[in-house]
């Protein structure tokens, strides 16, 4: 025994090991992700149809990106690998939650041998939670709670309603269990159980990770009628609707902000916008982006992107180099002051010395998506894309032409070969999609109803 | 006139002839009576990875029923810390430090022709009527010379290089390695399913195929699982059933000795259902120990010092097990030093192979010692030896001499694992003399070996 204990103290003096002994003090994570928010529709970034004074303010505090990515133009896999920090691809989870599977035995979801975000802070001693939308197949074992989420407030599905009243159907949960109610606008619900997770876990002995992924504005197209009203000078029925949404958002991301200001938390927390992927077309604004949701476009796929972390991250500071979703998790790791260890082979990066200036450079070489049918890889300024409905390949500059309207391949061969060799080596590595809605992709073995 | 000698002569050399069967390799046993053998090397799997050595945070229930069904070895050894050189000495039975440069690629190896020449357990039973195959990882050349089917096995299901995704395998050569294709002996296949089950359905189809009762022929079924190394991936149905294990990475790890510890007992069941279980004989021995990787909250050593790579016994002591109906008693337990070398030896004496001397083996026979047929203080090695790169260690009696350039101590350390096993306590100014006992039976040997590292 005294062995087995001088051996313990022996190695773990030597480890990188995750350390949850004193986490008095480290710094509290928020991240917050909006659903199907186009590149323009935040203020920040030139849009000026819908009021976004809170978003904007978390982008003038702190960093904002103009070249801020997710790893998916659709809802799941982008969380998938933002919760992972690594490519969703890897592990099968290319598509949404879908009746086709590889096989019987696939429940879609974040396999087990995945570590979550949830999972990484749980082990370093936080109180985590997550409020909003999870997004992964309807069943107790992919629950966030058994996936390292102390709190879970929410739904587990893909879409919901805004106004449920009698949660009949069961569909909004606290942890494993339905509320028997929710009165409030499902957006500002989340902003209220956002806030009061806050105040519960705002003393210095335990930080919080609090991941908010909103369905707003996501489908379907719902909002309280005194926001509507709020915006009768856009003609368009369903834009209006649109702004009511993205302004009840952004007020209850203001609730979360100004909570933690009122708190004195604001040097002590790390504060991340993000959107899951691109606005929905001719609804959201993605200007000049090329396209939109579902879209392997810089429209699908280019997104508002933006952190503050008062006193430690720059103010109003505009980022160009790209970044990507996957590089939450480890900035997030980072900021508590633990090392990203290599071990556990995250495709993400800690952007946090990159911002600072204590770095050199930028994070990331190359960036890659592939999304069934759709591919996309971007070195430097250039990027190559095949598109499911174009025979061949598509090299556009993003440098001179962000709105990807010129096609380079016949003027640049030896590019479009390097970045297709690039490509296959990483798509190579990557599992065929376990499920989904697309059965040449998926599998065809389909789940009953 | 028919002429009676011709066809006696026609007979005998006919009878010959439709046997295979060589008289000069043989004298004692008929191919009915040679035992089947099923070795089944684990990947990178610790000390401390196996139920059976007292671990409460590990499931290895057909493991722990092997290790009481035979004898199982508290100082079982591998000639190498790490995968190929492991396998290099498994299957010749010769320090493979006398035909590699004992390092990972056999591509690579300057010595590599001296490798092709050494025997390998394929070729030296195949005169018997062995019918041999090997599933999983290879590990020992990829270029075509080196392939399996191109040293005297007879079947090949599984993938050449050191380490392999588990979940996916290509058509080509990808530049990930671990992508690479999957072989059924000389053609790339389509590869579904979850490795660790795959190979275990290979192994089972193998013997399926070659049950000797039916064919007359005995077998070598070698099962080189790529559990449990990196990757580390696992289908949730196994995680689900170590739901017990407190830390997240060891649970990930304990659900892929699960996915192998099932193969274990199926292989096992196989061999029950069709009869072959009184002739077989079952080898279980991991290639090396615990990999440095995830800190040891992955796979473990127990209570041993160093890792994968390492000349300490963290890297070259393993969990290993001989399972041998009729002629080694169920639950023994056996203490002193056996190395990965003495399976080969011990298989070809008990066989009756004759000119056991031309293989120059390493190993020993160490079934007398098994059957208690030897004195109390006899052990089957006066020394063990182990050397890579600049690392070495040399094992004599209860002392070894260690070089270990991993750590910050690079000088030779002297330690009793009678009474340090976990090699704490450095010895060598207290017993200079031993040390250079040692120091002095090491170079004997190091001298005997060709001059590239």
């Amino acid at each position: 025994m005294k062995l087995k204990i001088t051996f313990l103290v022996l190695f773990l003096g030597t480890a990188m090991v995750l350390k949850a002994t004193d986490v008095r003090g480290k710094p509290n994570i928020i991240i917050i992700l909006a659903d199907d928010l186009g590149y323009h529709d935040v203020g920040y970034m030139g849009g000026k149809d819908f009021l976004t004074p809170n978003i904007d303010a978390i982008a003038n505090n702190g960093v904002w990106f103009t070249n801020g990515y997710t790893t998916c133009p659709v809802c799941a896999p982008t969380r998938a690998g933002l919760l992972t920090g690594r490519y969703q691809n890897r592990f099968g989870f290319e598509d949404n939650p879908g009746p086709y599977r590889q096989s019987k035995e696939i429940i879609p979801g974040i396999p087990l041998r995945e570590k979550t975000m949830g999972e990484y802070f749980k082990e370093m001693g936080y109180s985590t939670a997550i409020i909003g939308k999870w997004h992964t197949e309807n069943v107790e074992s992919q629950n966030p709670v058994h996936r390292g989420f102390d709190k879970f407030f929410g739904f587990i599905g893909g879409a919901s309603g805004y106004f449920i009243g009698e949660n009949r159907k069961g569909k909004i949960l606290r942890g494993t269990r339905p509320v028997l109610s929710e009165d409030d606008y499902l957006t500002d619900a989340f902003g209220r159980e956002a806030t009061l997770f806050i105040e519960r876990n705002s003393n210095r002995n335990n930080p919080f990770l609090l991941y908010v992924p909103f369905n707003a504005p996501h489908g379907p197209f719902q909002a309280p009628e005194k926001y509507i009203s709020m915006f009768s000078h856009i003609k368009d029925k369903k834009r209006r609707v649109l702004a009511a949404m993205i302004y009840s958002l952004d007020e209850n991301v203001g609730l979360i902000t100004s909570k933690i200001k009122e708190l004195g938390l604001e040097e002590n927390t790390l504060i991340i916008f993000i959107s899951d992927n691109g606005g929905v077309l001719n609804l959201s604004d993605n200007s000049p982006l090329r396209s939109g949701k579902q879209d392997i476009y810089e429209g699908g796929i280019r997104v508002p992107f933006c952190m503050q972390w008062k006193e430690h991250l720059p103010e109003n500071k505009k980022i160009d180099f790209p970044v990507i979703s996957l590089d939450i998790l480890p900035t997030a790791i980072a900021a508590t002051g633990n090392q990203v260890d290599r071990e556990w082979r995250l495709d993400g990066v800690n952007l946090l010395p990159y911002l600072t200036g204590a770095k050199e450079g930028i994070p990331h070489e190359v960036l890659y998506w592939r999304f069934l049918w759709h591919y996309a890889i971007r070195k430097g300024d250039w990027k190559l894309l095949k598109h499911r409905d174009h025979t061949d390949v598509e090299l556009y500059n993003l440098a001179v032409d962000v709105g990807e309207q010129h096609d380079l391949c016949k003027e640049h061969p030896e590019i479009v070969e390097e970045l297709q060799q690039l490509f296959n080596d990483w798509s190579d590595m990557m599992l065929k999609p376990q499920w989904g809605w697309q059965p040449e992709y998926c599998g065809d073995y389909k789940v009953g109803k | 006139m028919i002429d009676l000698k011709l066809i006696l002569f026609a007979m005998a050399f006919g009878e010959m002839a439709l046997t295979g069967f060589s008289a000069n390799e043989n004298g004692n046993k008929s191919k009915k009576e040679l035992p089947n053998i099923v070795i089944i090397y684990a990947d990178d799997m610790g000390y401390g990875d196996v139920g059976y050595h007292g671990v409460d945070d590990i499931l290895t229930p057909n493991i722990d029923k092997l290790a009481k069904s035979g004898v199982y070895f508290t100082q079982g050894y591998v000639s190498a810390s790490i995968c190929s050189p492991s396998r290099c000495g498994l299957l010749t039975g010769v320090y493979q430090q006398r035909f590699t440069n004992g390092q990972n690629a056999r591509d690579k190896d300057p010595l590599v022709e001296l490798f092709k020449k050494q025997p390998m357990i394929s070729e030296i039973l195949k005169p018997l009527g062995y019918s041999s195959g090997i599933i999983g990882k290879w590990h020992l050349g990829e270029e075509e010379s080196l392939r399996p089917n191109n040293r005297g096995w007879d079947y090949f299901y599984g993938f050449l290089n050191g380490s392999h995704s588990y979940f996916k395998a290509t058509k080509k050569f990808t530049k990930n390695k671990d992508f690479w294709p999957i072989f059924r002996n000389n053609e790339m296949v389509d590869f579904e399913g979850y490795a660790t089950e795959v190979f275990t359905n290979e192994a089972i189809n193998f013997i399926l195929r070659n049950n000797s009762s039916i064919s007359g022929r005995p077998f070598l079924l070698y099962v080189a699982y790529n559990a449990v190394h990196f990757p580390w991936e696992v289908p949730d149905k196994y995680i689900r059933r170590v739901s017990f294990i407190k830390n997240q990475n060891r649970r990930l790890f304990a659900g892929m000795v699960l996915a192998m510890d099932d193969g274990v007992g199926r292989i096992l069941e196989t061999l029950n259902k069709e009869g072959l279980e009184e002739n077989t004989i079952v080898i279980f021995i991991s290639d090396n120990g615990s990999p440095r990787g995830q800190l040891g909250d992955m796979s473990s050593t127990g209570p041993l010092r160093g890792w994968k790579g390492d000349c300490f016994e963290g890297g070259i002591r393993v969990p290993f097990i001989i399972k041998w109906p009729g002629q080694i008693q169920p639950g023994i337990r056996y203490d002193n030093p056996v190395i990965n070398l003495d399976i080969l030896p011990t298989l070809a004496e008990f066989i009756g192979l004759k000119k056991i001397d031309r293989y120059h083996f390493d190993g020993v026979n160490i079934l007398p010692y098994l059957k208690g047929e030897k004195q109390p203080d006899e052990t089957p090695h006066e020394n063990l030896f182990w050397r890579r790169g600049k690392d070495m260690a040399i094992r004599h009696g209860d002392w070894k001499l260690v070089v270990e350039y991993s750590g910050d101590n690079h000088n030779p350390m002297l330690f009793n694992l009678t009474n340090d096993i976990g090699e704490r306590k450095n010895l060598i100014t207290v017993y200079p003399e031993k040390a250079k006992e040692l120091q002095t039976i090491y170079e004997l040997w190091e001298n005997s070996l060709p001059e590239i590292r």
